[in-house]
């Protein structure tokens, strides 16, 4: 990744932050949906230099790198914001600075209370059947390694317009969890349309962090 | 002049710019003519049970079964326009009066006589044209919309006068004006501009106007009314209350009232890029709820009330734009008066 283009998202007093990362971060996802590669990966990432500060926890600032310069240009980001103008800044295409470190950042899946309650009850009973034990003691036996629904990770409320094109009248709204790794150098890897590194451990993708 | 002891330990002003509630209608930007009324839905969030369970049902799998798939119910009020509609219509009048001059209570004679001099220097000087303008950019920028105008397509704002024998009217594309800044002045805005600047600086008159606002959103997206305040939160199901009026989703005439006013470029943190707020709601300490920060505190001597208590007893201002914060905090209205003890 050598260069690089900020979005600063200008709060304004009553529109929150959170609301502007919802609107923004749908919109570059669009646009690298635009510009993807294959099926699911892009070669434009994103990166949240301020992560973790305090008050809403992914800052106010979102950076989209690229290898060439070329392409962040035909993503056309001004283009995309251009209904943001009042909610954005959009600075220029700039290299990214040398001697940096490394970090990735990677989408975390967090499974939701009606998930983790249908698993673990099908989990029951495939063990119920197969053991012979009664249903309600193997629910005994499961509720102790029973996951949380409950993720301290930062995320942005994102819409699924595939969900929402098939089925009119629910809600097609679901929290993207984003989750920063510290890498200890350059990782090349694959990444997918919201920016973030399509997998984690050995093939993590890192982004430059300054 | 000389400094006037007087304190006032009664004090008040009635606002100014008064909104009704704002109503919100679905139309389509070629037809705007055909509206609907939005009402509020309730949306139901469907969980799971997840409490523990009566002996009875934990040892029957049956039993088991049909309680978990019962949905647990957590409702919301959400708003969106219809699926063939893709603009929303938000309607609202404005009153607009004059008479700044004279506090509605003030129980020390003294004071009263030293304010309303200060008062109207300030009208003859300024004639309110620098408050107007900036109110009237509000309504031209469409600022009430709040967050139904993030990332619209295309907003037309319709402004008439209503008073009587009375028929301007004027048309503006709000995408023109940022809410950034007031650095607007063509012929349109001008007129609102006297209209506005007339009717605060005129005595006893009273402007009325009607704003329909027309904001290309998309087909069938989500719109937002203003949201209440539920303050029995045990006895209501629903997690979040939308405001209607009779059905009729709405918007408070106080959120409508807190972005017309919302013109505050003069305190101190505005210039710094990274504390501005952009311009802030006229507050007598400059308080920003949601930022959670009061950008006019006493101890820098920049609230309401350290300007105020100067001007009021004749003393002047270091900057004209102080005295337009403490003019705008009156057009504004609020009970003022301080201790006499």
């Amino acid at each position: 990744m050598n260069y690089y283009q900020d979005i600063t998202l200008l709060p304004d007093a009553d529109i929150a932050l959170g609301f502007l990362w919802q609107k923004i971060y749908q919109q570059v996802h669009i646009a690298l949906v635009e510009q993807k590669v294959d099926e699911q990966h892009s070669a434009i990432a994103v990166s949240f230099p301020s992560f973790g500060s305090n008050g809403f926890p992914l800052g106010n600032k979102l950076r989209v790198l690229a290898k060439e310069q070329a392409q962040l240009e035909k993503l056309n980001l001004a283009g995309f914001l251009s209904r943001f103008e009042d909610y954005t800044h959009l600075k220029s295409i700039q290299l990214v600075p040398e001697s940096v470190s490394h970090v990735a950042f990677v989408r975390h899946r967090v499974k939701g209370q009606a998930r983790i309650e249908k698993d673990m009850l099908s989990k029951a009973q495939i063990w119920s059947t197969k053991s012979g034990q009664s249903l309600e003691l193997c629910l005994q036996q499961l509720e102790k390694s029973k996951p949380a629904a409950d993720s301290k990770l930062p995320f942005i409320w994102m819409e699924s317009l595939e969900t929402k094109a098939k089925n009119l009248t629910g809600s097609a709204k679901f929290p993207l969890f984003i989750e920063r790794v510290e890498v200890a150098g350059v990782r090349e890897g694959q990444l997918n349309c919201y920016g973030l590194s399509a997998v984690r451990g050995e093939q993590i993708a890192s982004v430059p962090h300054f | 002049m000389a400094k006037v002891k007087d304190i006032a330990s009664v004090l008040a002003f009635e606002k100014k710019l008064v909104p009704s509630d704002g109503f919100f209608y679905g139309t389509t930007w070629d037809n705007k003519d055909q509206v609907t009324p939005l009402a509020l839905q309730e949306k139901s969030v469907r969980g799971t049970i997840s409490n523990r369970l009566k002996a009875a049902v934990k040892n029957d799998p049956a039993k088991l079964d049909a309680e978990v798939e019962k949905p647990n119910l957590q409702t919301v009020d959400a708003c969106a326009l219809g699926t063939e509609q893709d603009t929303l219509k938000h309607y609202f009048t404005l009153k607009i009066l004059g008479g700044v001059e004279t506090p509605s209570a003030c129980n020390s004679a003294g004071f009263k006589a030293s304010y309303q001099q200060a008062a109207k220097a300030y009208i003859e000087k300024e004639g309110f044209t620098e408050l107007a303008r900036r109110y009237a950019i509000n309504i031209a920028n469409a600022r009430f919309l709040w967050r139904n105008r993030v990332g619209v397509e295309q907003i037309e704002v319709q402004v008439k006068v209503l008073n009587k024998d009375q028929t301007q009217s004027w048309i503006f594309d709000a995408t023109q004006y940022s809410t950034r800044h007031f650095d607007y002045a063509d012929k349109q805005l001008t007129e609102l501009t006297d209209k506005i600047a007339q009717a605060l600086a005129g005595g006893d008159t009273s402007l009325l106007l009607e704003i329909a606002t027309f904001a290309q959103l998309g087909k069938a997206q989500e719109v937002y009314p203003s949201e209440e305040l539920v303050l029995d939160k045990g006895k209501s199901k629903k997690s979040k209350v939308l405001y209607q009026v009779q059905g009729h989703a709405a918007m408070h005439s106080q959120k409508i009232g807190n972005a017309l006013r919302s013109i505050d470029t003069w305190y101190p943190a505005f210039a710094d890029q990274e504390k501005t707020a952009g311009p802030i709601a006229i507050e007598p300490y400059g308080a920003v709820t949601n930022l959670g920060t009061a950008f006019r505190t006493p101890k820098e001597k920049q609230d309401f009330y350290s300007h105020f208590d100067k001007w009021a007893r004749g003393e002047a201002l270091s900057r004209v734009e102080d005295e337009h914060y403490v003019m705008a905090i009156l057009v504004r209205g609020g009970v003022f008066g301080e201790s006499d003890k």
